[in-house]
């Protein structure tokens, strides 16, 4: 049977997402802002060289999950996080583990670009020299690959001086990507990246997404239930600060384990 | 009707797995239309042997279709498949289910080769590899109108059902015609009779999915249902 | 024109409507009245007063035609030295309350009392100034002229960076940290430049400001008469030289206070209009 199908398909099925080592693993999370509790003892994983995505109606946790991956909550002091996350093995929220190295191995791109008031170039090279001392050459081809790898590089490569603030939307968002990238993180934390963008640009990081999927393990908060559908290779569906359900796509949006699941993504929530 | 070369769609994966789905519809209706010819030849030859393999081999058309609409029902979950998209989609699993039909038909002819082991050869019987042939390449075309979105193709295995339905009835004439005739054998060659009007029968039925295939096809690439000619209604 | 009748509640909000838009475009006209009117008094007396002299000579002895060079002079150099002295104090301590301090105790009372600062009458500079700079060293000067003038820049500048760094959306800040870049990076590179055209718009608004000031000048840099570039010496300025020609009895010192109060008023027209033209918020090129 198995000689006769030979096209795998092209997106991971159960079976392969559980043979993927896991690159992050999340042990009774809580998180509160101040008193407020918003997340409820949260327990999985995330596989290596994966797309996962956290779903679930506004305020269910699940920015406030993907906020504590880069411990980007630290900036707000009255902000607490408990409990442990994994990056291979190691602890993140522990106190000794240094913000620096952290922030160096798992990236974040916003929900709104950020492009910085720079040059397109320097929106990429400005962080890349943070970390590594390059000659102008290498530093050149860094950028390169980067904005290659956002899929943008065709659209500006003769433009590289211009502001950033003059791309589109949706070009300011692959710069965005790139300038993470470019970094050479492990993980890429995106939140809500498209759901200030039109769906053309939305299709473009879509496609990015899933292009780099082998090279980077992807963790993307979604409001649109469709884009999870499409790029997920596992699917978690967050509510009330409870995280539901975890599965790859079939479990999630084919025959879901959990009435709640199934009410969410058949739109029948509440 | 001019073949529309559609572009490629923004999100690649969805290219992939319509070409992924329609290679596995290729697969399948391929080993369809070869196991209708086979049991064909088996039940000329009163080849028991080929016949035993050619029922046995029946699941692999069955697993094939299973894939196909698990891989469907993903591909129309993850995509939401528009239009063009979404009339394919849908019609992959239509056609599976004709080809899983077709593959039955061919287990069928088969079982009755087992049968027939000890029958001798009636007069009648020349004209089934014909028919079979005609069933046979229906299929192969109407999949291949399907891979090659070509409708033209598609309509002209609409239209060959009627050549289809008059050999069919000239052989279940000849083959009544053989077991009315009175004689010392005439027992034998009802009860053998029977069985080849069956087989008649079921190359029929094939003929009329290679149709159904041919009209999904159609409609998929159209828009058209040509279903007044359907004979199971599906469009 | 409809010719059902009218609903009763809608006729009222009508007349309410009606009667509130002729208060409020009263009140508009009323106060634009007063402000057209100084303008116009002083366009019509100083450019009446304008000659190529104004700028090529020193302020006269009474009686006397002259010019007011020295005035020019001697206000560019003190508002020069409250750029140099408010400036970087104001942007440090603007970005401290931004960036550092958010909305700390500390921080939330470095801003009341900057308000304070900022809403201080001007005289009370001066006259601080005078005690902390005049008496101990003996004598009036530039000097002590342009620290009073930097002093009433400074609650300006620490406003209105505190302000256009705050404007600057969270989500910048967090993405250049998780980049992984340190705090000062971040905001020394990124934020800034981000809001460079807000803090520039304060400053230039502060000079605007300052640039008509009078009342700390009196006790500070006092004036001169004559050319002076000597910044420990009394030194000449416009508002000064304003001030005593149009107390004076001469035709020609009137004359020569209108047409300062012309070019010092075209000077801060025409800084607004620069700041509203050249740094209003826009995509950076």
């Amino acid at each position: 049977m198995s000689a006769l199908i030979t096209d795998r398909p092209a997106q991971t099925g159960s079976q392969d997402l559980a043979q993927r080592p896991t690159k992050v693993s999340v042990r009774n999370l809580e998180f509160f802002y101040g008193k407020t509790r918003a997340l409820h003892g949260v327990n999985f994983d995330v596989p290596a060289n994966a797309i996962t995505a956290l779903i679930g109606p506004s305020g269910c946790g699940k920015s406030t999950l993907l906020r504590t991956f880069n411990r980007m909550f630290e900036l707000y002091p009255e902000q607490k996080a408990t409990g442990e996350i994994q990056l291979d093995g190691e602890n993140i929220l522990a106190s000794n583990y240094s913000l620096a190295n952290l922030r160096a191995r798992i990236g974040m791109v916003f929900q709104k670009p950020t492009p910085f008031a720079m040059s397109i170039f320097e929106n990429v090279a400005f962080p890349l020299r943070h970390y590594e001392k390059l000659s102008k050459a290498e530093m050149q081809e860094r950028v390169e690959i980067a904005l290659t790898q956002a899929a943008l590089w065709n659209e500006v490569k003769d433009k590289l001086d211009r502001s950033a603030l003059a791309l589109s939307g949706g070009q300011q968002q692959r710069l965005c990507i790139a300038r993470t990238l470019a970094v050479r993180p492990e993980v890429v934390l995106l939140d809500e990246p498209t759901s200030a963008l039109d769906p053309q640009s939305t299709a473009r990081i879509e496609e990015f997404v899933l292009e780099q999927a082998r090279n980077f393990t992807f963790v993307i908060v979604t409001h649109n239930l469709q884009q999870a559908a499409r790029i997920a290779d596992q699917t978690a569906f967050m509510l009330n600060g409870d995280l539901v359900e975890v599965g790859p796509h079939e479990q999630m949006f084919i025959h879901p384990h959990d009435p709640r699941t199934r009410d969410y993504v058949t739109g029948r929530f509440g | 009707m001019s073949e529309e070369i559609l572009p490629p769609h923004t999100l690649r994966a969805f290219d992939s797995d319509i070409s992924r789905i329609r290679n596995l519809i290729r697969t399948s209706g391929d080993l369809a239309a070869r196991q209708i010819s086979d049991a064909v030849e088996a039940l000329v030859r009163r080849d028991t042997a080929a016949a035993a393999q050619i029922a046995a081999d029946d699941g692999q058309i069955d697993a094939l279709q299973s894939a196909v609409e698990l891989d469907a029902i993903n591909t129309i979950s993850r995509r939401s498949p528009q239009a063009d998209d979404l009339r394919e989609l849908f019609s992959t699993i239509k056609i599976v289910g004709d080809l899983e039909r077709v593959g039955d038909y061919a287990k069928n002819i088969a079982k009755r080769t087992v049968a027939l082991a000890e029958a001798p050869v009636a007069p009648s019987e020349g004209d089934i590899p014909t028919i079979a042939d005609m069933v046979a390449v229906m299929v192969e075309d109407a999949i291949r109108a399907y891979i090659e979105r070509d409708a033209e193709l598609a309509r002209d295995v609409i239209e060959r059902d009627s050549v289809v339905d008059e050999a069919y009835n000239a052989l279940s004439r000849a083959i009544l015609q053989d077991i009315t005739e009175p004689g010392a054998d005439q027992a034998d060659r009802i009860a053998h009779g029977t069985h080849l009007l069956f087989v008649a029968k079921n190359l029929e039925r094939v003929g009329d999915h290679a149709t159904n295939i041919a009209e999904i096809t159609y409609y998929s690439l159209t828009g058209i249902a040509m279903g007044a000619r359907s004979t199971s209604g599906i469009v | 024109m409809s010719r059902q009748p009218m609903n009763p509640i809608v006729r009222r909000r009508q007349i309410t409507n009606a009667i509130a838009l002729v208060l409020a475009t009263g009140a508009t006209l009323f106060g634009l009245l007063w402000l057209v009117w100084i303008l116009w008094t002083t366009v019509t007396q100083g450019a009446s007063a304008l000659s190529p002299a104004l700028f090529t000579q020193m302020t006269p002895p009474p009686g006397e035609e002259g010019g007011l060079l020295n005035a020019f002079y001697g206000s560019a150099v003190m508002i020069l030295l409250a750029i140099v002295v408010g400036t970087p104090i104001g942007i440090l301590a603007g970005t401290y309350l931004s960036e550092f301090g958010k909305t700390s105790v500390l921080a939330e009372t470095i801003r009341f009392i900057n308000d304070i600062l900022l809403s201080a009458p001007s005289i009370v500079v001066g006259l601080f100034i005078y005690e902390l700079v005049v008496t101990t060293t003996g004598h009036f000067s530039g000097y002590a002229g342009g620290l009073a003038l930097g002093m009433i820049l400074l609650p300006v500048v620490v406003r209105t960076t505190d302000e256009a760094l705050r404007l600057i959306p969270n989500q910048l800040r967090e993405a250049g940290l998780a980049l992984g870049l340190p705090q000062w990076k971040v905001v020394g590179y990124v934020i800034y430049r981000s809001a460079s055209t807000g803090i520039a718009t304060g400053v230039l608004l502060g000079v605007a400001r300052i640039s008509g000031e009078t009342a700390p000048l009196l006790f500070t840099a006092l004036n001169n008469q004559y050319w002076s570039t000597d910044l420990s010496a009394p030194m000449a300025n416009v508002p000064v030289v304003i001030f005593q020609y149009a107390m004076s009895p001469y035709d020609s010192w009137h004359a020569l206070a209108w047409a300062g109060a012309f070019v010092v008023t075209a000077f801060v027209l025409a800084l607004s209009i620069a700041v509203r033209l050249f740094l209003r918020p826009r995509s950076f090129k």
